[in-house]
């Protein structure tokens, strides 16, 4: 038995909603010693740990920009090119970052996807391509 | 100056740095080497993945860390992917990104690199410019099947006279070079790149020497070496040092390989010396130990034979419709106490198709080349030998044979019989025929020509100890004199009866002009 597949059980049925959390954890503790996996508890939580972050990740829209954005700038970067296509309905949250480094433009990040449309990295291609010619 | 600003505003309005999606993953924990990512669902086996050391750098500091720190997804877990580093794994951190290429790991391959000291991702080690290829091949590829291929048919000469007269190497052909340490192999090997300065340009091999895990120094010697013969014109030296990590020692003989793969598939013949594939399998058991992949013999993982067996298959003569084109492979395997019953040498042993079996007893006694003769096998290569050397080393195996069985005999040579008398005497004066220095390879003529003379009973009485002066002498005599009969042996790669005469002829004006070379008769 893999501990992703108690992970994935129980992360399942707390987005169903269908028992209380405290219930939850006091059938699901009961169950994994019913089934002989007690030793499996470590393994199973980081499992959980990395569905939820994934879950997060998918769900969230993460926007860094060389300087402070308002939430009306995001939206307004967010229906422009390269960018059009990342916001869909599955986003619940839009999370905005700053970094310098990236001189201009921006980085968005949805899930394990990336468009990086900043100055820093057009400036690194084109010193690539003029020492490379 | 004015055409230099040209040329960079056209680049720079010509640049279209187009704004792509790209899979990234992140770095949840690395140590000896190896990385572990999350997030990158859709990644391939060995495919090429980049670490972002730029990443929260200002452009100054990016641009100073150098080229791209690379990697290569090995182990696909349920979770996550196991990333070996080919690097400087010191640099990763914890939360870095890292970005998936789609591409299976690649090397620049093509005729810019001859001449060229690279470590196996293919970039330059020898203070050189930047290499830049139309081309690239990916590391790890599937061997031609037996359609594409056709049966070793030409000699590929070494210039070391045991080799070529017992145990013939031909084109396309995986012979093993095998002995413990300090016995000879590498210069085995390195007198085979010299040699190929014998044969003729259109002939000549491409060569490709593979370091993986030697010492700098080592290489740096050989690549001197190769240099002041003027080797390097047809020679690529790949090396993965022992500073190197494991995962690009691992890696250096597949991207031999490959290199060797594109002569080949031009229709050219290339040859590929990996030295040595202990250290290799030592350097993928380290990986594989670090992965966590369960260990079997001698702690090596359980596809150790693959590793080998799919590197060594890559080896091939292509057949016509393929262009032609040859791939040689030279593998060179270190014994512990001449052992070759342990578990990487008996692997290796089964996949080549050969080996030359170098001992330390023999290098100790004086014996050089210190090649075994009895254990040494070709099974191909004999259909590739010319048929000048077969005519006149098919005996010689034998003779050897029988001489190393009456040799416990020799210190009671009184005692003995006529014909056992001559059969050891034969026999020792084979054996000094057959030792050579180091670095002075033979082309095949003069070969043929003294193997001739010593086996046609002319050099009988020839005074033991002055073998390698009264060869030295003969051969001077036949460039001087007789220059015609090393040519048609060259030419024609048979040995007439005319060219016999002529070589016995030689042997009676030598005599007259060395009489101190030879024994006087009681």
């Amino acid at each position: 038995m893999r501990a992703s597949y108690y992970a994935k059980a129980l992360r399942e049925i707390e987005v169903s909603g269908k028992i209380p959390e405290d219930k939850l954890v006091d059938h699901f503790l009961r169950t994994l010693t019913q089934n002989g996996h007690a030793h499996m508890l470590p393994k199973i939580v980081r499992s959980y740990e990395r569905i939820r972050n994934h879950e997060e990740a998918q769900s969230t829209v993460e926007v860094t920009s060389a300087s402070p954005m308002t939430e009306q700038d995001v939206q307004a970067l967010l229906k422009k090119d390269p960018f059009r296509n990342v916001l869909t309905a599955s986003h619940k949250k839009v999370i905005r970052k700053t970094d310098t480094t990236l001189i201009g433009g921006a980085v968005v990040r949805s899930g394990t996807t990336r468009y990086d449309a900043s100055y820093k990295r057009m400036l690194l291609e084109l010193y690539q391509s003029l020492i490379s010619s | 100056m004015e055409h230099i600003v040209d040329k960079l505003k056209k680049q720079i309005l010509e640049l279209n740095p187009k704004t792509r999606s790209e899979k990234v993953g992140i770095v949840t924990a690395a140590a000896d080497g190896i990385a572990e990512v999350d997030g990158l669902d859709d990644v391939m086996m060995s495919e090429m993945l980049v670490f972002d050391t730029g990443e929260g750098k200002s452009l100054e500091e990016a641009l100073a860390s150098g080229n791209a720190l690379l990697g290569m997804a090995l182990n696909l877990e349920e979770d996550s992917v196991k990333v070996v580093v080919l690097g400087d794994a010191t640099k990763i951190k914890e939360g870095m990104t890292v970005k998936a290429t789609g591409n299976i790991l690649s090397i620049p391959v093509g005729k810019e690199l001859i001449g060229r000291v690279i470590n196996p991702l293919g970039e330059a080690l020898d203070g050189g410019l930047p290499i830049k290829t139309a081309k690239q091949n990916p590391i790890e590829r599937k061997a031609y099947g037996v359609i594409e291929r056709k049966s070793v048919s030409t000699p590929l000469h070494t210039g070391i006279k045991a080799i070529d007269g017992m145990i013939p190497i031909g084109r396309g052909q995986r012979e093993l070079i095998i002995g413990d340490r300090q016995t000879g192999k590498t210069v085995v090997a390195i007198d085979t790149i010299l040699n190929q300065l014998n044969e003729p340009a259109d002939r000549r091999p491409i060569c490709i020497y593979v370091a993986i895990g030697q010492k700098d120094s080592k290489i740096a010697r050989i690549v001197q070496q190769l240099k002041d013969k003027g080797a390097m014109d047809y020679t690529i030296v790949v090396t993965a040092s022992v500073s190197s990590s494991a995962a690009l020692q691992f890696l250096a003989p597949y991207a031999g390989a490959a290199i060797g793969e594109f002569f080949m598939d031009a229709g050219k013949d290339a040859l590929v010396i990996y030295d040595d594939l202990s250290k290799h399998a030592v350097a993928y058991r380290q990986m594989s130990l670090l992965l966590r992949r369960p260990p079997g013999r001698e702690a090596y993982p359980g596809d150790i034979f693959y590793l080998h067996s799919r590197l060594l298959e890559r080896a091939a003569r292509l057949s016509d419709a393929m262009g032609g084109g040859s791939l040689t492979a030279l593998p060179i395997i270190e014994t512990q106490e001449n052992d070759v019953s342990a578990y990487i040498p008996t692997n290796v042993i089964s996949i080549t198709d050969g080996q030359i079996y170098l001992e330390t007893d023999l290098f100790n006694k004086g014996i050089r080349p210190a090649i075994n003769v009895g254990v040494s096998v070709s099974r191909v290569g004999g259909s590739a030998q010319t048929k000048a050397m077969k005519k006149v080393a098919g005996k010689l195996r034998l003779e050897l044979a029988q001489f190393r069985e009456l040799e416990a005999f020799v210190q009671f040579s009184s005692d003995l019989d006529e014909g056992t008398k001559q059969r050891i005497e034969k026999g020792k004066l084979m054996v000094e025929i057959l030792k050579q220095d180091k670095h002075v390879p033979l082309p095949f003529e003069k070969q043929v020509a003294i193997i001739y003379v010593a086996g046609a009973d002319v050099l009988n009485d020839a005074d033991k100890s002055k073998i390698a002066l009264l060869e030295t002498k003969f051969i001077a005599l036949l460039e001087s004199q007789y220059p015609e009969v090393l040519k048609t042996i060259a030419d024609s790669r048979e040995l007439s009866d005319a060219s016999q005469q002529t070589l016995k002829d030689a042997v009676v004006t030598f005599r007259g002009a060395n009489p101190d070379l030879f024994q006087v008769s009681k």
